[in-house]
């Protein structure tokens, strides 16, 4: 990661109502780092949604400011503010509406004015990157839920914008497609894209993310690395979130060898077999 | 911009018209529809304007409720009303380049955007006063009559009840896609007409797929609950006619009298 953290996304005393029936969000302030991979966690109606509607100028805060690139959002349209942010939605049928796969991917490209050839072949990347490469002259609305939501995905990664924002992007996906769709953000991470995902899947946040933040009643509850966040059980236990069970299995076993939080299965039988031969040695 | 949608839209209250048989209004309306058609002149129009603005004080709803349903139609309007001031054959009375107005074409104008506006005024004050399942209700009791004539009186209402249950729906699944595209860099504010109507591609489409896709899913869930359409079908809500309800009737029917002794 960069020494300098140049913040990409800021939101300052932001709060936003709906209607007359007081603030889904209330006073949050948060900054997003290039480079970063957040992931959004927090009950179902805690605000996450709302709050990642932000960041592409769909919502407008009632109260405080949004900030994309330095840029106050308020004044700006949606349209360009895509040229920054990306965003998929979590039910792809929503926008799907061309008769051929690569057609639907290329739409975005298109609003963005870019040149054919270029377009031809960020579309066939893009489809190459969801496993829909040979999918180009497919009629889309034949295709499986799961195949819809990453021509979704891929319309939004062809316009390779810096940061990416996905609403639940592994639903509705069987486990070995929800690794492909993650294998390939952390890809996107890795090539400087910004990254930021709402989930309910911890082995996700575990897996994937560099930075959670916990929303919880339209507030942030908790922001930090990963590790910390997960460190904590009382607090997930507060907006019943469970951490992934090799956490909870390390922390149950109240081992004082054992980190604060264990993030993933190989990481623990590192551990696990660690102790075992120091327990052997001595 | 799906919110200030009202037609259809049903607005609750306790009001003298909302405790009407639905049959009783549906009734008055098309009477209502029938006497919009024979108006003639002045006096007759001004017993319907009449007759319109009692049954909205009746309502209870609030004016600004009942103006917004007519908003859509603004445009309507106009067009007709130009359409007819400078397109009728008659007594010249004002001309300007081109365009000419008429005698004839200034009272048909005002006569054909009156008749438009008690219409679809009357309309919504039946939607806003009858909640969508006793108007289909009643709708399919008064189909019924006609079932000897071979009409399927209970498939027409499911039909309408299905659809005054998706609107709602509908606009709501507008704003999602609308969003979904502007994300993708889609800009619907700007451009020219033809431009703005090119636009509309890529949320028409959606729409009516995920429509059709609903529908088919809507009809396997009502089959899985066993249903067989109208046959033995039994009602929660019994329907009466009361002595208020015959009176309205009575009303509704005196106003087209009215209207047909008026005639010149």
């Amino acid at each position: 990661m960069a020494t300098t953290r140049q913040i990409i996304i800021k939101t300052e005393n932001l709060s936003y109502c709906y209607g007359p029936h007081g603030p889904v969000l209330h006073n949050v302030s948060l900054e997003i780092a290039r480079g970063e991979c957040v992931a959004i966690i927090g009950q179902n109606g805690a605000g996450k949604s709302t709050l990642v509607k932000h960041f592409n100028g769909l919502h407008k805060p009632t109260s405080g400011k949004v900030y994309v690139h330095g840029r106050e959002t308020g004044p700006l349209k949606v349209s360009t503010l895509a040229e920054t942010v990306g965003y998929v939605f979590q039910n792809p049928d929503h926008q799907i509406f061309h008769d051929t796969v690569g057609k639907e991917v290329a739409f975005g490209l298109k609003n963005l004015g870019i040149p054919a050839a270029e377009t031809e072949a960020r579309v066939a990347a893009a489809l190459e990157a969801v496993g829909l490469a040979g999918h180009y002259h497919t009629y889309p609305f034949n295709l499986s839920k799961g195949q819809r939501q990453r021509v979704a995905l891929a319309s939004v990664l062809a316009m390779q914008t810096e940061v990416i924002v996905l609403d639940e992007p592994t639903t509705g996906q069987d486990y070995r497609e929800s690794l492909q769709i993650m294998e390939m953000v952390r890809d996107l991470n890795r090539q400087g894209h910004t990254i930021i995902f709402i989930t309910h899947d911890m082995s996700l946040v575990a897996g994937y993310a560099g930075r959670a933040v916990v929303v919880c009643k339209g507030e942030i509850l908790a922001d930090g690395d990963v590790r910390a966040i997960f460190a904590q059980p009382q607090l997930l236990e507060r907006t019943y979130l469970n951490p992934p069970q090799v956490t909870a299995l390390a922390q149950g076993l109240r081992e004082d060898a054992l980190p604060p939080a264990v993030l993933s299965v190989e990481e623990m039988y590192g551990l696990l077999c660690k102790i075992r031969s120091e327990r052997a040695g001595s | 911009m799906t919110e200030n949608v009202t037609i259809g839209q049903y607005f609750p209250g306790n009001s003298v018209l909302h405790h009407l048989d639905p049959r009783v209004k549906i009734l008055s309306v098309i009477l209502f529809v029938a006497a919009v058609f024979m108006m003639e002149n002045m006096a007759e129009s001004s017993l319907l304007i009449c007759y319109t603005i009692i049954l909205a004080g009746l309502s209870r709803i609030p004016g600004k409720f009942l103006v917004r349903g007519l908003k859509p139609l603004w445009w309507i309007a106009v067009f007709t009303l130009g359409l007819h001031f400078f397109f009728t054959e008659g007594t010249i009375i004002w001309q300007w380049r081109f365009l000419t107005l008429t005698l004839e074409g200034l009272r048909q104008g005002i006569f054909v955007t009156l008749r438009l506006v008690l219409l679809i005024f009357m309309a919504s004050l039946l939607t806003l006063t009858t909640s969508p399942i006793s108007l289909t209700d009643g709708l399919e009791r008064l189909l019924s009559l006609l079932r000897p004539l071979g009409v399927p009186a209970h498939e027409i209402a499911l039909m309408m009840t299905i659809a005054l249950r998706f609107i709602p729906t509908l606009l709501q699944e507008t704003d999602k896609i609308i969003k979904a595209q502007t994300s993708r860099g889609a800009d619907f504010s700007s451009g020219n007409m033809i431009a703005r109507l090119k636009n509309l591609v890529p949320i028409v489409v959606p729409l009516f797929v995920n429509a059709f896709r609903r529908a088919d899913e809507l009809a396997v869930a009502m089959e899985a609950r066993c249903y067989r359409g109208g046959q033995g079908r039994t009602r929660m809500r019994e329907m009466k006619i009361g002595t208020g309800d015959m009176a309205a009737l009575l009303i509704a029917g005196g106003v087209v009298a009215g209207v047909y002794l008026l005639r010149g």
